[in-house]
């Protein structure tokens, strides 16, 4: 169905965890051979402590910008509610060219979503609204980020990656349609056949062949068998969080190996 | 109290790539410059208004990460441009990367043309000042909530000379208090924020007088126009470095005054 390899793209949670560890753990994995590594973009921990160790995301990531030299990054997502498109757009830019090196060719993906972690939104004085309404804008933003980067002097190093995160069948696939270079969602082999349907209706009403999007897909159960049947239908970028305190790898190292065999 | 003299670096992130900014920032570390700021824009302010130009924060994150010496900041950050419990985690985070060398250099922002491209509503230099105002109190709040807290109580800087509102500001919030303006007027300016320091309660002798050369022909770098800055209590000394060339020898004309003077 694709010639795309198996990646594995790693999302390290900013939480639990000193900035000195989350370093360390970078520049292992990139060692280790990750594909990609990303954060999220949350204010507070989505796990343990509720009030635990928590780190800002875009910072977080110019950094990682910086301490590597090979693996893509992104947010696993950007929470769009956050901050102004035209100065995500920026962001992304400023980010994408600090990482391109002698290569000249930038490392940054630029993973969006709507938002939904009420707390955050409340703690730091930004709307909520309804699910709709913050899709609405996701919808409204990606057309400005797009069109920013048009216009951005220097423009990006590359046309930068935009991976979409979300299975919502009206607003949420349509927006995946209309500009997603990835699709990420938790969707299980079963039920991805038809969310993949409905993708492709909107690929032809939008005049998109869905083809051209790359599957991701985080297991819920880290199980080597779940992950074979979900590669059976077509996704190629497998992801899995792990958080801090201790960034455990031994699965991170089982599914690197697994990759490899795929990959040949 | 006796301050030290500092020497900033104010490297204008225009008209050059990342690598060539990244260069001259690393360049002013070698030659001793205490800190280095660069400034909170989405155009060029000199030169070609179209021209190459990088975005502040997420350049300052990766910069925590290459340098090892020098203080890092934003001369000044735009308060409009982001959410201020944002702000806030965004300086926290890069506090923590640089190991507690970041400085939050704010302001109320007055570059038209960046409002109006990237979305955001100009209105009047008062709002902008009021937004400022109650951005500040945020801020704080949120650095006294945040999980991690700041490596180090994170120095405010403000840029201005407003005597109603931007003077009463600084009595209020700030640990330095940023101006362009040439000595006469800078003693008149000084002689407000004193009284304004009464009037809050704030022992003024608390706020570290800085003062700069700028890219539209503010100040000088003659030594007798630096030893009478100095005579009126300014100890921290900016001035830009600006691409394409980052010609440093204003930088080094300052470290030469400060070491001619024996204040190093």
């Amino acid at each position: 169905m694709t010639s795309r390899p198996v990646r594995i793209g790693i999302q390290l949670a900013p939480q639990h965890a000193t900035y000195a560890k989350i370093r360390d753990t970078v520049v292992e994995l990139e060692q280790l051979g990750a594909d990609i590594l990303f954060n999220w973009d949350h204010f507070y921990p989505l796990s343990g402590d509720p009030d635990g160790l928590h780190f800002e995301s875009w910072t977080e990531l110019a950094s990682w910008a910086e301490i590597t030299s090979r693996v893509e990054f992104g947010a696993l997502v950007n929470c769009n509610s956050y901050r102004n498109p035209d100065l995500q757009a920026d962001m992304a830019r400023t980010i994408d060219h600090i990482s391109a090196g002698d290569s000249g060719v930038g490392r940054f993906i630029f993973g969006t979503g709507s938002g939904w972690f009420e707390r955050d939104y409340d703690e730091y004085g930004y709307e909520f609204g309804t699910p709709g309404q913050r899709l609405d804008a996701l919808a409204d933003a990606l057309p400005r980020v797009e069109s920013r980067w048009q216009k951005l002097n220097p423009p990006p190093t590359r046309d930068i990656p935009i991976l979409i995160g979300g299975a919502g069948e009206k607003k949420t696939l349509r927006i995946v349609a209309q500009h997603a270079d990835i699709w990420h969602s938790f969707v299980s082999a079963d039920d991805l056949p038809r969310k993949l349907d409905i993708l492709r209706e909107h690929g032809e009403a939008v005049g998109r062949d869905i083809s051209e999007i790359e599957l991701s897909n985080e297991p819920r159960v880290k199980d080597l068998r779940i992950a074979d049947a979900l590669r059976e239908q077509g996704v190629t970028l497998f992801t899995m969080g792990i958080s801090g305190p201790d960034y455990p790898l031994d699965t991170v190292k089982e599914w690197l190996a697994w990759r490899d065999a795929h990959n040949g | 109290m006796t301050r030290r003299v500092r020497i900033a670096a104010q490297v204008a992130p225009q008209h050059a790539t990342w690598q060539q900014i990244s260069d001259a920032v690393h360049r002013a570390e070698d030659l001793g410059v205490d800190i280095v700021f660069n400034w909170d824009h989405f155009y060029p302010l000199t030169g070609d208004p179209d021209g190459a130009h990088f975005e502040a924060w997420t350049m300052l994150a990766a910069l925590a990460e290459s340098t090892e010496r020098v203080e890092l900041g934003t001369l000044v950050n735009c308060t409009i441009f982001r959410n201020a419990d944002l702000q806030a985690d965004m300086a926290r985070t890069i506090d923590h990367i640089s190991g507690g060398r970041f400085i939050f250099g704010t302001g109320a922002g007055w570059f038209e043309r960046e409002f109006d491209e990237y979305g955001y509503p100009f209105g009047t230099p008062g709002q902008r000042l009021d937004t400022l105002e109650g951005d500040l109190h945020r801020v704080r709040a949120r650095w006294a909530k945040l999980n991690p807290p700041p490596a180090r109580p994170i120095p405010v800087l403000i840029g201005g000379k407003g005597e109603q509102k931007t003077s009463r500001i600084v009595a209020e919030h700030a640990d330095i208090w940023h101006s362009f303006v040439e000595p006469e007027v800078y003693q008149q300016k000084a002689a407000v924020l004193a009284r304004w320091c009464e009037t809050v309660g704030r022992d003024v002798s608390d706020i570290e007088f800085a003062s700069g050369t700028g890219p539209r022909g503010q100040g000088s770098l003659e030594f007798d126009y630096l030893d009478r800055q100095h005579e009126i209590g300014v100890t921290l000394f900016s001035t830009h470095v600006m691409g394409p060339e980052f010609d440093d020898s204003g930088v080094r004309r300052l470290l030469e005054w400060r070491a001619s003077r024996g204040l190093s």
